[in-house]
């Protein structure tokens, strides 16, 4: 672009996350990535109640800006496992405190706990 | 915006793009890098790249994949807009006396949509006249006219 000055690296590593967080979809699966890490792109789409064309456009946007990265497990067959980067947790815990819900909460096992309390 | 291409060394190339375009505080997506392997690349992309959000797609043809993927991607009138093809200028309909079925779509579709550019290769190509070009989109638009092979959206806003 000429004639504009060139960001400053901060300002356009904040522009490119607040950018892909500018989205209701993409928050939410932010969270949700963050409450369970290793949801699969399956597990989040339901979460997100999104048709799986949708859902890998957001968390495409997500990967891309920095934020969530997957890496491949095998289970019954071979499945996507999303979880925060290192850079993902700094700005979660930025933009949301260090008193929002610790990461890893809601997993299956705390969901099973949380059952038997409930019950 | 998405950036679109051949592997090896062309994936290498749009990772380098996407990175001098972050540090403009522009996110660019990379299907091979952005969705998981798990996806059919045919589908999800295609879903991708008709997301409102994504204004752009950088489609660099150099390999038969890509070329498919431009065929895929261009019979789609709501992609096909957004759809910004670089190709090598000897396969550049106007900068080459390039003949095929690849070449003719290109310029179909630039006739139609527009932005079809020569990128690297030699550095002389040929530049059309005007009195050359003229004649040349303008045929062609009305050859994809008659055969109804317009978006009516694209014309009619």
């Amino acid at each position: 672009m000429k004639g504009v000055k060139p960001l400053r690296s901060q300002d356009a590593k904040q522009l490119v996350v607040l950018t892909a967080l500018d989205h209701p979809l993409r928050l939410k699966a932010y969270r949700a990535i963050r409450e369970s890490p290793g949801l699969s792109f399956n597990a989040i789409a339901r979460r997100l109640g999104a048709k799986t064309g949708l859902a890998a456009y957001h968390l495409a946007v997500l990967k891309a800006s920095g934020l969530v990265d997957f890496r491949y497990v095998r289970r019954s067959k071979e499945t996507s496992s999303y979880r925060l980067t290192d850079m993902g947790e700094l700005w979660y815990r930025r933009l949301f405190g260090p008193d929002d819900i610790p990461a890893g909460t809601t997993g299956p096992a705390q969901r099973r706990g949380r059952l038997k309390t409930d019950g | 915006m998405a950036l679109l291409g051949a592997g090896g060394r062309g994936l290498a190339e749009r990772r380098r793009i996407a990175a001098a375009l972050q540090r403009r505080g522009i996110v660019a997506l990379i299907p091979e890098d952005a969705l998981p392997r798990t996806l059919s690349p045919s589908l999800a992309e295609e879903a991708l790249l008709l997301d409102p959000s994504v204004s752009l797609v950088f489609l660099r043809v150099e390999s038969w994949g890509s070329a498919t993927e431009l065929g895929q991607l261009r019979a789609n009138p709501s992609v096909a807009l957004k759809l910004r093809i670089l190709v090598p200028p000897e396969h550049h309909p106007l900068h080459w006396r390039a003949g095929g079925y690849l070449a003719d779509t290109y310029l179909t579709h630039l006739a139609t949509y527009g932005h079809v550019y020569a990128v690297d290769g030699p550095r002389r190509v040929r530049l059309p006249s005007a009195d050359a070009l003229i004649p040349i989109l303008a045929e062609r638009f009305r050859q994809a006219k008659a055969l109804d092979k317009l978006s009516n959206d694209f014309y009619t806003k």
